[in-house]
């Protein structure tokens, strides 16, 4: 007998697993599961991988919405009469109309895409970039521990629509619960700590090549809502309902969502927002598609990360855990971002307890010339 | 009414991403199995529902190129075994000790064996005592895991000749420790 087939064979007759035991597991999993929304988990996953690192580089855009929590976007420039507004229309008064303060969403939304509309996107010369940059808060969890890890991830969208992607991603904080916790995951994986940047470079949004020349871990995804680029929003609908129909038939019924269409739909248009290269027309549609989703909960006065004022739609996750939030401006129709909230005990009261945010991104935006990275 | 076709089977790679519950259930018998052989049942028990549990909140790190998730969850189970390395080779060296290996004697359905087989096994557990824990993984990932050499690679993040390297010292050493064996009447 080889050796090879006599180590084999040790403990080869081991019972097997207790169902009970299975089962335990399997709920402790989807449990877990059940905390995050997993519309943003995927995307968050996606764009990480495409990012081509693993957990403590985060991820462009998705990852910021992604990961379900409080992810805020705030667009630079807002203020400014040069105002880079990707993100929405800002137009303190395209409506042309006297501003009121809407007091329910469904007026809100609509003010929000009137002004949307009428602003239009900002251009971008010949041989320019629009520079997308967002800071992210987002919880972690390596080796039993809990932390939050902070980020900011840069993307360069060339005006040319083949023209070549730029990604930096750097990390820039962590915070722990205790110092036990920080102990904990700096013997693990130093690397969490850890300031470097990640670069690559790609096209039609999607990462395909890291300054060594090395491809990314992960190839070019399939283009579509998880993976939305810029070509594939541009073939979406304009016509609300069309585009909302799109958006649910797109989400993958799992054990994860429970079926239930609008509540992802209504995540997955977060994410969309929170690209930072939606186009006006499609960003008036999303804000007009939302009005469509049932179940949505309104709050007038809501800031941003940056203590901006406006206002937000919500709504609870399949399983009730989490609550995401669109956060935008109604009066010039600028969408600030979102977050998500712990609504109902996961059980990691110690870490995210009720009321707390998950995590928060804030986003800027401006234009700027080739940035050449590598 | 229309003609319904079968569904299209999901690669691992497609359930990392829409339905993580059907990985588990896809898997977790064989990772529990793995890990049980590894640190004995009790501790499988609670180690199968933490390497799942990290598994998902990693699922940003999976090779969606990989249709195979088991190298994944054996790499992330070894990392969780890495940190019980003093009780593994423990009970190795007391299994080299007595002849008794103390996870198969922690159930009550374990099967007799002859006398030379249990021999052979305490000597394979002496070696396993011995080995460096870098060795040990690779030799049970292909012996106990029942990995490729490239999925070994996979799960270990090193390069394939790394694993046949150490595969190769693994194999020596049990070599070496079954010649001697032989020498001393035993075989």
């Amino acid at each position: 007998m080889d050796d090879m087939d006599t180590l084999a064979r040790l403990r080869a007759d081991l019972p097997d697993p207790d169902p009970d035991v299975l089962a335990a597991a399997r709920d402790r999993l989807t449990r877990r599961m059940a905390e995050v929304p997993p519309a943003f988990e995927r995307s968050r996953t996606s764009w990480r991988a495409l990012l081509g690192r693993r957990l403590a580089i985060g991820v462009a855009t998705a990852a910021a919405v992604a990961v379900g929590a409080g992810v805020l976007v705030t667009v630079a420039g807002t203020d400014r009469p040069s105002g880079h507004r990707p993100e929405t229309g800002g137009g303190t008064s395209a409506a042309g109309t006297p501003y009121r303060a809407p007091t329910d969403a469904s007026s809100a939304l609509a003010l929000a895409a009137d002004h949307a509309r009428t602003t239009g996107d900002p251009v971008v010369g010949k041989g320019q970039y629009l520079h997308i940059s967002r800071n992210v808060w987002w919880g972690e969890y390596l080796d039993g521990v809990r932390f939050r890890h902070k980020f900011r991830t840069e993307v360069w969208v060339p005006a040319d629509a083949d023209g070549v992607w730029w990604w930096r991603e750097t990390s820039l904080d962590t915070k722990f619960a205790s110092a036990a916790d920080e102990r904990k995951v700096r013997a693990s994986d130093p690397r969490v700590f850890t300031r470097s940047a990640s670069l690559s470079s790609g096209h039609d949004g999607q990462p395909d090549r890291t300054p060594t020349g090395k491809p990314h871990v992960v190839g070019p995804q399939e283009p579509g809502w998880y993976y939305p680029t810029p070509r594939f929003l541009a073939q979406q609908p304009r016509d609300p309902r069309k585009l909302l129909a799109a958006i649910e038939a797109a989400v993958e019924p799992s054990s994860l969502n429970k079926g239930d269409r609008p509540t992802m739909a209504f995540q997955m248009i977060a994410e969309v927002f929170a690209t930072g290269y939606a186009p006006a027309d499609l960003r008036a549609a999303l804000y007009r598609a939302a009005r469509l989703i049932p179940g949505i909960t309104f709050q007038r006065n809501a800031k941003d990360l940056d203590g901006r004022r406006g206002v937000s739609i919500s709504k609870p996750a399949p399983y009730g855990f989490l609550r995401t939030e669109i956060v935008f401006d109604p009066k010039t129709g600028q969408f600030l971002g979102e977050r998500t909230i712990v609504v109902r005990s996961i059980e990691d009261d110690a870490y995210l307890p009720v009321g707390s945010t998950y995590s928060e991104t804030a986003l800027s935006a401006d234009v700027t010339g080739n940035p050449h990275l590598f | 009414m229309s003609v319904s076709e079968p569904p299209p089977v999901r690669t691992d790679a497609d359930l990392v991403d829409s339905d993580f519950a059907v990985l588990f259930d896809r898997h977790a018998a064989v990772v529990h199995r793995y890990l049980a052989r590894r640190a004995g049942t009790g501790a499988a028990d609670d180690l199968l529902a933490q390497t799942f549990l990290i598994a998902y909140e990693r699922r940003g790190t999976y090779d969606r190129t990989r249709p195979d998730a088991r190298p994944w969850l054996y790499g992330i189970a070894g990392n969780l075994l890495r940190r019980r390395r003093r009780e593994e080779v423990r009970q190795y060296q007391a299994w080299a000790r007595t002849g008794v290996d103390p996870v198969a004697a922690d159930h009550a359905g374990r099967v007799a064996e002859a006398v030379d087989a249990e021999c052979a096994a305490a000597r394979l557990a002496g070696v396993l005592a011995g080995l460096s824990a870098a060795d040990r993984e690779v030799l049970l990932l292909v012996a106990w895991g029942e990995l490729s050499y490239p999925e070994v690679a996979d799960a270990l993040d090193i390069p394939i000749g790394t694993v046949r390297s150490r595969l190769h010292r693994a194999r020596a050493r049990i070599r070496a420790a079954a010649a001697k064996d032989q020498g001393d009447g035993h075989g």
